[in-house]
């Protein structure tokens, strides 16, 4: 997340922080309490700078007039994208020991399997389900796999197609695995082979808006995980509804390590493996 | 290695002409459970669809159905949907009375009017699922009512929903009007529920 060098103006007071606030969540389903305050009236400030808006005022009248490009600066701004390669392991261990394996028994070979990965920020998740599938899930070249990842910052998703990443993101990637699947481009950037970044596709999508989400259907897996706290209740419930509509029946959802869906939804009933715990979609209602 | 493809979407139009409220409201009936899901997704949209969504709930057998009901009644966000789901807090559905709770807890603030009444009602059950729901809104009023309940309400059962709601919201300053509710409900049980949430409340 960048910092902003600006003063935070005086005229953000907290009744504009709580204006905004509802616009934004309106828009977006992402919603700030108190607490975030400061980080949210110090990107604010930096937009009224670099718009030369001149006040909060100014600027929240032109950005609710906006045809949608300044918000989307807004979202860039205002959401978080910290991940790496192989974040919370386990639960790629579990896909290719536990999940996948449940879902190919639906399945004949040569039958498609799509994944769905959300929020992706810049690609470190969906590229790392790529690189686990190749290495780990020994039935891999008997299926056709679809992965997709999609997230509402755009400008995450340049980064993720260019797929450039520092050292930091690949820290708990296997070294074989980085000499393999990396190319060394300086001191500090590595880039992911192309055929990698071919066997992924990128969309901008809000979770939590259903006409944005009414194409994304058939997923066997939704990778979801460390979005959901952001949201509040009515929008985890939506985004449930957004899980539920886009999963074939018996499909499985999984989330972060600290999230649940059985405090969001009672669409989805919990199951233990082995390695996590995972929601899955009822094959019947 | 090619076995990776890039995922397609297909081509669904987005800006098609929706369907009118009436034709929504018919198919809340329709046999498929995904055409009722759909009509409900719709009816989010209108006020003026609480009453029959309401009305849906108790026939519906669905559970992504009532779900999405829930979820519409919620995001029309009205007094009159509180209103229409409180009855449904008698039901003899456990999954559906628990499912009423966790949406009249998540309309927040909405819903407080309401639910401060129902810790009036003559029916225990309801004056702890009112407790239940209260625990869930977030406002500065919810502590004063929960106290209100230890200090007058005379079911032990009550009094002691309103002590578990009360040890993960208390603050220290409730201590010893929470103590002092033990003259009323002196018993073994009584005793630990006081002293759980005393050392909640004191961290």
């Amino acid at each position: 997340m960048s910092t902003s060098p600006f003063a935070i103006p005086m005229d953000i007071t907290r009744e504009n922080f709580l204006k905004f606030r509802d616009f934004f969540y309106a828009r977006t389903g992402i919603h700030f309490d108190e607490k975030k305050r400061y980080f949210v009236d110090k990107r604010l400030s930096e937009r009224i700078k670099v718009t030369g808006a001149s006040s909060f005022n100014n600027y929240f009248a032109m950005l609710r007039l906006d045809e949608g490009s300044e918000l989307q600066v807004l979202v860039n701004l205002m959401t978080t994208n910290e991940t790496y390669f192989f974040r919370e392991e386990y639960q790629f261990k579990s896909l290719v020991n536990a999940i996948l394996p449940e879902v190919v028994k639906k399945k004949k070979k040569g039958d498609l399997i799509r994944i769905w990965s959300i929020p992706s920020s810049s690609g470190e998740e969906p590229y790392s389900l790529a690189i686990y599938l190749l290495e780990r899930w020994a039935e891999v070249d008997d299926y056709n796999i679809e992965l997709l990842a999609s997230d509402i910052d755009t400008r995450v998703l340049k980064l993720a197609e260019k797929g450039i990443y520092q050292k930091r993101s690949l820290q708990y990637l296997p070294p074989e695995l980085v000499e393999k699947y990396f190319t060394q481009l300086n001191a500090t950037d590595f880039q992911i082979a192309q055929t990698i970044r071919d066997s992924v596709a990128f969309t901008r999508v809000n979770v939590t808006d259903a006409a944005q989400t009414r194409s994304y259907r058939d997923f066997d897996i939704i990778f979801c995980r460390n979005l959901l706290i952001y949201f509040d209740d009515m929008s985890r419930r939506e985004a449930a509804d957004t899980f539920y509509d886009a999963l074939v029946p018996g499909g499985f959802i999984c989330l972060g390590h600290s999230e649940s869906m059985s405090r969001i939804s009672p669409l989805f009933t919990a199951r233990k493996f082995p390695d996590s715990i995972v929601y899955q979609k009822p094959t019947s209602s | 290695m090619a076995f990776i493809k890039k995922a397609s979407l297909p081509q669904v139009a987005n800006d098609g002409p929706e369907n009118s409220l009436a034709e929504d409201l018919s198919k809340l009936s329709d046999e498929n459970a995904d055409t009722r899901r759909h009509a409900v997704h719709d009816l989010a949209a209108f006020p003026e669809a609480v009453q029959p969504l309401c009305d849906r709930l108790a026939l519906e057998q669905d559970v992504a159905v009532r779900t999405t009901i829930l979820t519409a009644l919620i995001k029309i966000g009205v007094p009159q949907a509180v209103e229409c789901l409180i009855p449904y807090l008698g039901s003899e559905n456990v999954a559906l009375r628990n499912d009423v709770i966790v949406a009249l807890q998540q309309m927040q603030q909405l819903a407080l009017p309401l639910v401060e009444k129902l810790l009036e009602n003559p029916d225990t059950d309801i004056r702890i699922f009112a407790i239940n729901i209260l625990a869930g809104i977030h406002d500065l009023h919810v502590p004063a009512l929960l106290m209100h309940v230890i200090e007058h309400d005379s079911h032990i059962n009550v009094w002691s929903a309103a002590i578990e709601a009360i040890a993960e919201i208390g603050t220290p300053e409730m201590v010893p009007a929470i103590q002092a509710s033990l003259q009323r409900f002196d018993t073994v049980y009584a005793r630990f529920a006081v002293q759980f949430a005393v050392q909640r409340i004191n961290g």
